[in-house]
C-alpha cells in the first residue's frame, strides 16, 4: 500500500477519532497533521507493520498523550472551562447543557483515560488492542476504562 | 451495558459532526509534509557535513590536487547509487602536511585514518593508523606509511592501506591544515579539555594543558603538534581523533544550513567539484543514526620506537581490529578492547 492509498482511505476515520480524542476540531486537524507528516516520514517502516492502521492509530495517540507537554499545544485553548459556559434557562438548553456536560467531563480526564475510553466505546476495540496502541497490559487498559467511566458517574451525578 | 456506557456512546456519536472535512485537512498535511522534507534534508545535510568534518570527508575541505599526481581529491569507485550506499562503508582520511608555500610534491602524510561507517548506519568509528609504520613489500620493509603520499599520492597511500589492513576503501581524501581552518572558522570554536600541553614550535604556538576553545588559531599548532609529547606521533593522532570528534558533535548540536553549508563549499575554492559520487557519500554519511565517533588507536609505539625502522603497524591489535573492520563487526571489537577506545 503506498502512502497516498493510507490517506485517501483512513484520513476521515483518524480525523474522527481525533475530534474524540481532543473533543476539538481546530486541535483535531493539527494532531492528524503532524501524525500524517511523521508517518509518511517513516512509510517503510509503517507500511511494512502487519497493521498500519492500527500502527497509525498508535502514533496519533501517543502524539495526543505527548502533545500536552509540547509547548505549542499549550497555546491552543483546549478544553472550555467549565465555568465559561453560557448560563441555560430553558429546559431544552438544560438539556443539551447536560449532554454536552458529558463531553466536558471526558475533557478532563486524564489523557491516557479518555483514550481508553474513545477506543473502547468510540472504536469499539478490544482491551488487547487498545493495549497494544496505548503500550501497556491489559490490566492496565480494563482499570483505565472503569477508572475512568466512576469519575464520569460521580460527577455526573453530583450534579443531577 | 451501562447507563453511563450508552450515554458516553451517544456523546461520541453527536459530535461526530464537529469532524473536519477531509480535503482542506490533506492540503495542510501535503504542505506541512514538504517542509519536513526539507528540515530532513537540511539536518541530513548538516549531520553529513559534521560526519564529513570529523574525518574531513567533507565536501568543504577540499584538497588541493598534486600537480604531479592529479589525483582528485575525492575519489571514489565509478559505481554510485544503491550500490554505493549499501553495506558498510569506509573512507581513508590523509591529513597532509602540505602548506602554502611549499611544493605539493613534497607533502607527507601527518594522519592517516579509516573512517568505518556500520552497514547499519548506526555508528561511526575513526581509526588512527601509526603514520611512521613501515609498510611490508613481500615481508621486507619497502616505505613507511607517510612517505606513500609523497612517493605514489593519495592513491599510492590507498592501495597500501587496503594492502595493510584488507578493507576495501571507498573513498580517499586529503585534508591540508588550511582547507581544515577553514571549516574551523566557519563552524566555530569547540571546548576541548587537552591533556597534555603541546610546546611552541616550527612557529606554531603552545597549547596548554586543560579545558579551553579551540578555534581556527588553535587547530594548527593543536592537530599538528607532537614534538615532545610523550607518546609522539600517537599522542597527536589521538588529539586529532579528539578534535574531529568534538567539531562533528558541534555541527550536529548546532545544526547547519543549507545556506551556511554552500557557503562553505563556495570557501572551498575553485579546486572544488561536487560530483555525483561525492554526493553519494554525502548521502552515505547523512544516513547515519548516531552521526558521533568513536575514535580507536593505540596509545603507544608497541611496534617498536615511533620513526624506528622497525615500527610496525598495529602488530598486536592489527589482526583483530582489520578483520572487524572488513567484516563490520566494529562494536565487538571495541567491547573486547575498551583501551583502544578513546574517552
Amino acid at each position: 500500500m503506498t502512502y497516498e492509498e493510507f490517506a485517501d482511505s483512513r484520513l476521515s476515520a483518524l480525523l474522527r477519532y481525533a475530534v474524540m480524542l481532543t473533543g476539538d476540531p481546530t486541535t483535531a486537524q493539527d494532531l492528524v497533521q503532524e501524525t500524517m507528516v511523521r508517518v509518511q516520514l517513516h512509510w517503510t517502516k509503517v507500511s511494512r507493520t502487519d497493521s498500519p492502521d492500527g500502527y497509525v492509530r498508535k502514533i496519533l495517540t501517543n502524539q495526543f498523550i505527548d502533545m500536552r507537554r509540547g509547548s505549542w499545544w499549550r497555546r491552543v485553548l483546549l478544553w472550555p472551562d467549565l465555568d465559561d459556559s453560557v448560563p441555560v434557562t430553558s429546559d431544552h438548553a438544560d438539556e443539551s447543557a447536560e449532554r454536552d456536560r458529558m463531553w466536558s467531563l471526558l475533557a478532563k480526564l486524564p489523557r491516557r483515560q479518555r483514550a481508553a475510553l474513545v477506543l473502547r466505546y468510540y472504536e469499539d476495540l478490544p482491551d488487547q488492542e487498545i493495549a497494544d496502541i496505548l503500550g501497556c497490559a491489559v490490566g492496565t487498559v480494563r482499570s483505565s476504562i472503569s477508572r475512568g467511566l466512576g469519575t464520569l458517574r460521580a460527577e455526573l451525578v453530583e450534579t443531577l | 451495558m451501562s447507563k453511563i456506557e450508552e450515554e458516553l456512546r451517544a456523546a461520541f456519536e453527536r459530535h461526530e459532526a464537529m469532524t473536519p472535512a477531509t480535503g482542506p485537512v490533506r492540503q495542510r498535511i501535503d504542505f506541512a509534509w514538504v517542509r519536513a522534507r526539507r528540515r530532513r534534508m537540511w539536518r541530513r545535510a548538516a549531520g553529513a557535513a559534521a560526519v564529513v568534518a570529523l574525518a574531513g570527508v567533507t565536501v568543504p575541505i577540499v584538497v588541493s590536487e598534486s600537480a604531479r599526481h592529479a589525483v582528485p581529491a575525492v575519489i571514489l569507485p565509478a559505481t554510485t547509487g544503491a550500490a554505493a550506499l549499501d553495506g558498510p562503508v569506509d573512507v581513508l582520511l590523509i591529513g597532509s602536511d602540505h602548506r602554502a608555500g611549499r611544493s605539493a610534491q613534497t607533502q607527507l602524510a601527518d594522519t592517516v585514518m579509516l573512517l568505518h561507517l556500520t552497514a547499519d548506519r548506526k555508528q561511526a568509528y575513526l581509526v588512527s593508523l601509526p603514520r611512521g609504520g613501515m609498510l611490508l613489500d613481500d615481508g621486507r620493509p619497502s616505505m613507511k606509511l607517510y612517505e606513500t603520499l609523497l612517493r605514489g599520492g593519495p592513491r599510492l597511500t590507498r592501495d597500501a592501506v587496503a594492502d595493510l589492513t584488507g578493507v576495501d576503501v571507498d573513498a580517499t581524501v586529503v585534508v591540508e591544515m588550511a582547507a581544515l581552518r577553514k571549516v574551523a572558522e566557519a563552524v566555530g570554536a569547540v571546548t576541548m579539555c587537552v591533556k597534555q600541553g603541546i610546546p611552541a614550535h616550527s612557529g606554531r604556538k603552545a597549547i596548554p594543558a586543560g579545558c579551553q576553545d579551540i578555534g581556527a588559531d588553535e587547530v594548527g599548532p593543536l592537530l599538528q603538534g607532537r614534538y615532545r609529547l610523550t607518546n609522539g606521533s600517537y599522542d597527536r593522532d589521538f588529539n586529532n581523533r579528539a578534535y574531529l570528534r568534538l567539531l562533528a558533535g558541534k555541527v550536529m548540536a548546532d545544526g547547519l544550513e543549507l545556506t551556511e553549508l554552500r557557503a562553505l563549499l563556495s570557501r572551498a575554492g575553485s579546486g572544488l567539484r561536487v560530483d555525483g559520487d561525492t554526493l553519494a557519500l554525502l548521502g552515505v554519511a547523512a544516513s547515519l543514526e548516531k552521526p558521533e565517533l568513536i575514535g580507536i588507536g593505540a596509545k603507544s609505539a608497541a611496534g617498536g620506537l615511533e620513526g624506528a625502522k622497525t615500527e610496525a603497524i598495529y602488530p598486536e591489535v592489527g589482526p583483530s581490529l582489520f578483520a572487524a573492520l572488513r567484516d563490520d563487526r566494529m562494536a565487538e571489537w571495541v567491547a573486547a578492547h575498551p583501551d583502544h577506545v578513546d574517552r
